[in-house]
């Protein structure tokens, strides 16, 4: 009989990613000096299991590299060795390896294992003098066909086999095991000498309890390591001795089968498996060795970490991606769909002979379909919404490795978890975010000794938050830390002559400054947040998503930058609008204001350049027909509306001919189905059928930048 | 002697019902004479059930009197030979 | 053929085994846990237990100590599926009760060859 182990393949693999979650919080949350039991119990647990999978099918590199952190966890887990923090990180660490390995095999590549040894070496210098090598022998599964390499006698055996009394109980049966020993050696060769003299009196037989023993002569070639794994189960707690029948005496080499040894045989045998009792263990050696060896492994665990939990990511994406959706999402969506037919028969019926006196019943079913039809849409979005817990399970581990990193305090406060948003979404947000939690860690939190001299705690919090907010999704990313340095970040834009030295800006105009491209404020760049990517790059990303960001922020007290996002990426609030014949779409949520075209508020900068003083501020204008070319000559506008919309940001004004509804459009992709067009992110079909453009707004100003706008505002401030 | 008690031994002759099986041997040891074991039915039987028998044998040969088989299933027969009791249950005729 | 419940938290080893198991004949059940072992048990007398040690809620040495409470599983044989190869877990799964152990890892030919030490 032969099974194809590799149809339980994926979901080996899914468990295992599962479980490698598990225990990566549950690492984070362990503090060395209070080891809470549990804890260590559902790490060791999700270890134990990886191993045990990977050996069943086949992945040996994984359960050997397993094997050596199970061994640790199991030590700390009876009490034999106590945590510490150095530990937590080399689990950690093994952590990040396994995810590699196994985002590795899945994706049919070889693992790397040079980081695997470099971990297993330093768990086996704290293990010490538990020898790799015999440890995974163990757990390889015994060959029964090694008859050849085990010590082999010419004539065979004699066993004495004298079971434990309460052999019975535990439903190991004599009979099968001689049964098991006749396959093994051949009928003809074994014979069974049943000793019944320990057999009591009727009347005090405890019929449960077994009293027979049996003397077993074999007459065949059969190891003794074949013999003893009949009585593997049973070897422990009954009374087995081998005698050789050949004649000279044999000497057994292969002291790996403690399990027939007894007494003090057995005991050293034991030892030897176990390595030095911890007791008898030179503390002073292992003090110098083992801080030396794990700082050792963890700085070049450290170089290489970025790489391969990077490769791992992607190995992972490049799955066919597949949803886990709720049964209770399913349920709803099946008694949307049942009441849709129901509706669907309704109006059937209705139009089978129709007349006008039934026009009322007619616009109460279509009323009804429609609100169907809203209700299955939502339905149908809400399978691909995930809680956004999804994306904030990488934090607590980030922001523990950074903070160690830079030796700041940080607690990680994580709100509003269960909060869904789409997962095409989720999977975008979260380099954004990493990028902000990694900022607020760096450049927002002080260090311990600046908190601690201005009067706040030395731990430095910082809080995710995420909540609904209309049809938008909100993500605080907040600190309290020092707020931004309004002087500095002034101060550098006017080097960096993204400010004119005269222009005067408020407080919030100058914590916007630090979206600008190629805007850094730090002083040195560091490691963690200065790699060139700035929170332009940041905004881009959200401003992708039609969202956007923008930074709260109180000096001394900390700051806060907020995201808003639609919740969905395939469909769009938005505000139709008419220019000339063509029917277009802002998404609503990039419109500030709309108001009607004051012709004397615009100036005139330079060819087609027009500006208009909004309040206090100058916004460029835009004429979206001519953008589109739609205008055939010089027209003027008639009765034009502007549309104040804010895309990178920045504010700019569209002039349209109309405003017309507004509603939701389900966006269809004009790159996959066309290409891509400057100034448009989408398309959408309207009720009537007519297909309408949505406007890319950030796009729109861009373009108008490169025409010279940026050139103008300062002329026009100055 | 021609008094024999006779033990029914039911489908399993197993350690779940030595109990039961030894409540029976009880009674069939207090006629004094052979006891005669119908033991066709049985499916089952392991070693804490033939070695019940087997002590019933034992005490029988004190007295001069032995067990009978009036019938043994395959069973029966295969598990007593694994355990090489065959001969001492009185079962190799 | 025999009726055998499969105890094991991990899904993948739970399928692995019951599919095995089930292609060589036998009807097999599957619990997550010790808990819903036990209420499986409870209810149906299986004539083979194979079950996980390392599980949440209750693990397998608890639930052989547990089973053992029970008149129908006093002798059913109780199988510890473990990749311990110290002797400390299997020590541990006797003294609660257990009949044996598979070692993981193990293939389907071997869990097959293994059964028959406590079946038939």
């Amino acid at each position: 009989m032969s099974i194809d182990l590799s149809q339980f393949h994926q979901i080996f693999f899914e468990e295992s990613f599962e479980g490698l979650d598990v225990m990566e919080s549950q690492l984070l949350e362990l503090q060395p000096q209070e080891v809470d039991a549990e804890s260590v119990n559902t790490i060791f647990r999700a270890a134990h299991s990886i191993k045990g999978g990977a050996g069943t099918f086949g992945f040996m590199q994984v359960s050997e590299f397993t094997h050596v952190l199970e061994t640790l966890l199991d030590e700390i887990r009876s009490g034999t060795r106590t945590m510490q923090r150095s530990y937590i990180d080399l689990f950690l660490q093994s952590v990040d390896c396994l995810r590699a390995m196994l985002s590795s095999i899945q994706a049919g590549s070889e693992p790397d294992m040079e980081r695997a040894a470099t971990l297993k070496g330093s768990f086996e210098n704290i293990l010490q003098g538990t020898s790799a090598a015999d440890s995974a022998e163990q757990d390889l599964p015994s060959d029964t066909g090694n008859t050849t390499t085990a010590d082999v006698t010419e004539s065979g055996w004699r066993i004495i086999f004298n079971p434990s009394e309460d052999i019975l109980q535990t439903g190991n049966e004599p009979f099968r095991m001689l049964r098991e020993l006749q396959e093994l050696v051949g009928a003809d060769y074994l014979t069974v000498i049943p000793v019944t003299d320990n057999l009591p009196e009727f009347t005090s037989l405890t019929p449960e309890n077994c009293y027979l023993s049996w003397i077993l002569e074999i007459r065949s070639n059969v190891s003794r390591d074949d013999i003893a794994s009949v009585f593997e189960w049973v070897a422990d707690d009954c009374h087995i001795d081998y005698q050789p029948l050949c004649a000279a005496p044999l000497k057994n080499t292969h002291d790996d089968t403690p399990e027939i040894r007894t007494g003090a045989e057995q005991k050293s045998a034991a030892e030897r498996e176990n390595g030095i009792p911890p007791a008898e263990i030179d503390s002073g050696r292992t003090a110098t060795l083992i801080p030396e060896k794990i700082s050792e492994a963890l700085e070049i665990a450290a170089a290489q970490k970025s790489k391969p939990s990077v490769s791992a990511r992607t190995a992972r994406s490049s799955e066919p991606s597949s949803i886990r959706v709720s049964i209770d999402k399913v349920d709803s969506l099946i008694n949307m769909v049942g009441e849709l037919v129901i509706t669907q028969s309704m109006l059937g019926e209705l139009g089978q002979d129709f007349d006008m006196s039934r026009l009322i019943r007619l616009q109460e079913g279509l009323t009804q379909l429609e609100q169907n039809t809203r209700e299955l849409q939502e339905s149908v979005m809400k399978i691909r919404m995930m809680p956004i817990s999804f994306a904030f399970s990488r934090f607590p581990r980030l922001v523990r490795d950074l903070g160690s990193q830079l030796g700041k305090q940080v607690n990680l406060v994580m709100l509003g978890e269960n909060t869904e948003l789409d997962k095409t979404v989720m999977e975008k947000i979260g380099d954004p975010l990493v990028h902000l939690v990694r900022n607020s860690l760096d450049h927002g939190l002080e260090t311990t000794e600046q908190r601690l001299a201005s009067g706040k705690s030395a731990e430095g919090t910082i809080t995710l938050n995420a909540y609904h907010q209309g049809g938008n999704i909100v993500i605080e990313v907040k600190d309290d830390g020092a707020g931004l340095n309004e002087e500095r970040i002034l101060h550098k834009a006017r080097q960096k002559g993204l400010v004119p030295e005269t222009q005067e800006l408020s407080s919030e105009e100058i914590h916007q400054l630090i979206f600008l491209p190629g805007f850094s404020t730090a002083d040195v760049v560091s490691d963690i947040s200065g790699r060139g990517v700035g929170m332009d790059v940041v905004r881009r990303n959200i401003a992708e998503l039609n969202g956007n960001i923008e930074v709260k922020s109180v000096r001394g007290k900390g700051s806060t930058f907020i995201i808003r996002l639609p919740l969905t990426l395939a469909i769009l609030d938005g505000q139709l609008v008419k220019v000339k014949n063509e029917t277009y779409i802002f998404p609503l949520v990039s419109i500030v204001e709309s108001i009607q075209l004051q012709k004397r508020s615009l100036n005139h900068v330079t060819g087609s350049q027009y500006v208009m003083k909004l309040r206090d501020e100058y916004i460029p204008i835009i004429r979206l027909d001519e953008f589109f070319n739609l205008r055939s000559n010089d027209e003027e506008f008639e009765n034009p509306m502007l549309v104040v919309v804010e895309g990178d940001n920045e504010k700019v004004g569209i002039v349209v001919d109309d405003l017309l509804g507004q509603q939701q459009v389900v966006i269809k992709s004009l790159e996959q189905n066309y290409q891509r067009v400057a100034g448009i992110s989408g398309a959408t079909i309207l009720g009537d059928g007519t297909v309408a453009l949505i406007i890319d707004v950030s796009d729109v100003g861009k373009n108008l930048e490169k025409s010279g706008k940026g050139q103008s505002r300062s002329e026009q401030a100055a | 002697m021609t008094d024999n008690a006779m033990i029914e031994c039911g489908e399993r002759l197993s350690i779940e019902h030595v109990e039961m099986l030894y409540a029976n041997a009880e009674q069939a040891l207090a006629t004094a004479g052979d006891i005669t074991l119908i033991a066709d039915r049985v499916q089952y039987c392991d070693t804490a059930g033939l070695q019940l028998l087997l002590t019933l044998q034992k005490t029988l040969e004190k007295t001069g009197h032995k067990i009978h088989w009036q019938s043994a299933s395959d069973t029966v027969r295969e598990v007593s030979a694994y355990l090489g009791l065959t001969d001492a249950l009185n079962l190799s005729d | 053929m025999a009726s055998i419940l499969a105890v094991d938290d991990s899904a993948s080893m739970r399928q692995m085994v019951s599919f095995t198991l089930r292609g060589a004949g036998h009807d097999v059940q599957e619990a997550n846990d010790g808990v819903q072992a036990l209420e499986l048990a409870s209810k149906k007398k299986y004539d083979l237990v194979l079950s996980d040690v390392n599980m949440p809620n209750m693990n397998g040495i608890e639930l052989v100590k547990e089973l053992r409470q029970l008149a129908d599983y006093k002798f059913v044989p109780v199988l510890m599926l473990t990749t311990e190869s110290a002797g400390d877990v299997k020590a541990q799964g006797k003294q609660a009760g257990a009949t044996g152990w598979i070692v993981k890892p193990f293939n389907p030919e071997q869990l097959l060859s293994t059964i028959k030490r406590v079946l038939g």
